[in-house]
């Protein structure tokens, strides 16, 4: 896991990072709110984002409106560290979407517990399951573009497998695959984490009918050729 | 309220002593820039500097357990927001004094670790 860390005082942001460092997280120090901007519009990821409020220039909360208003970066969860008195801040911070507050100074127990607590907040990968590959970068492109996290499986086989290793928020399969059909995988689904989400797609609108595939446990139901858009919105209610 | 909170002090580093002593080196280096900054905004009469930089150092001193110097910083960040100067002046030589002697106070501490 990957946490930007931004505080102008060198104390402070040698604090969080030791005490990150040492528990395997991995963390970039950044001095100031440019400084972790300019980084983050490079295209460089990170799972979370621990910021001090109050720095010259761009403070937490501009960096914060910065954040929410890219569609990439919007969902990356922001813990902020503030003092105790700065009531003002957390109504601030709380309308602009921050994901937690620490009040300085921050001590090691309270930092590790936050940050652990506003990772699991984040929402998993959508796995995207299609034997044809044109298929699958081209959802891959539409969903990332989102802010999403993708992962890719050619096969059903493969699908079940990524899913043992990783955090899977949803699922959104083709029916028509060689070996185990989307079908198969759906029920299989279904049986193992009945609390993720499967939509299916096909292009065979006339053999895999929208009532028969809901019938069958699906969360919805997608034809092929999609539009961007339709994508987006169908994917959208699941993935949280 | 303590010059040095060394008990405070650890809670904020989970025990991590030697962390500690790394925390209080780099703020030796950081601090005389700091108070020069708080020096000069007082004499030319900048308010928004002066909040600024007592923030600063005040994120410091209260991840240091320096409660005392922590808590004249913060006076100093109030006049800076409110723009009043009354009193800042010997504030900072309050500041400056107690900033010396918490270095003091964490020499021993230092020293163990060299």
């Amino acid at each position: 896991m990957r946490i930007l860390v931004v505080d102008d005082d060198a104390v402070s942001l040698k604090l969080a990072v030791s005490i990150l460092d040492k528990n395997k997280f991995e963390t970039i120090p950044k001095t100031s709110g440019k400084e972790a901007i300019n980084f983050l519009e490079k295209g460089s990821q990170v799972d979370l984002i621990v910021s001090d409020v109050m720095m010259p220039g761009v403070d937490g909360f501009q960096l914060l409106r910065f954040l929410k208003a890219d569609r990439r970066l919007k969902r990356i969860p922001v813990i902020l560290c503030t003092t105790l008195n700065d009531k003002k801040s957390v109504v601030q911070g709380r309308e602009l979407g921050v994901t937690d507050y620490i009040v300085k100074p921050v001590n090691a127990k309270v930092l590790l517990s936050k940050v652990k607590k506003a990772l699991t907040a984040v929402p998993g990968a959508v796995l995207v399951v299609d034997d044809e590959e044109l298929i699958c970068t081209l959802l891959s492109k539409i969903i990332r573009r989102e802010g999403y996290e993708v992962l890719i499986a050619r096969s059903a086989k493969e699908a079940l497998q990524l899913m043992e290793n990783n955090k899977v928020a949803m699922v959104l399969s083709d029916i028509k695959m060689p070996d185990i059909s989307g079908l198969e995988l759906l029920a299989t689904i279904k049986k193992k984490y009945p609390s993720i989400s499967v939509l299916l797609m096909t292009g065979y609108v006339g053999k895999y009918r929208k009532e028969d595939v809901l019938a069958a446990g699906a969360d919805g139901y997608l034809t092929k050729p999609f539009r961007n858009t339709q994508i987006v919105a169908s994917i959208e209610p699941f993935v949280k | 309220m303590k010059t040095f909170d060394y008990e405070k002090a650890l809670t904020v580093v989970d025990g991590d002593v030697d962390l500690l002593k790394e925390l209080i080196v780099l703020f030796k280096e950081q601090s005389p820039q700091l108070l020069a900054e708080i020096r000069q905004a007082i004499e030319t009469g900048r308010h928004e500097e002066l909040a600024r930089a007592a923030h600063t150092l005040k994120g410091s001193l209260a991840s240091l357990g320096a409660t005392v110097a922590c808590e004249i910083a913060q006076t100093l960040e109030t006049r800076g927001t409110n723009k009043n100067s009354a009193g800042t002046e010997e504030a900072f030589l309050k500041l400056s004094a107690e900033i010396k002697k918490f270095e003091h106070k964490t020499a021993n501490l230092e020293r163990a670790s060299a």
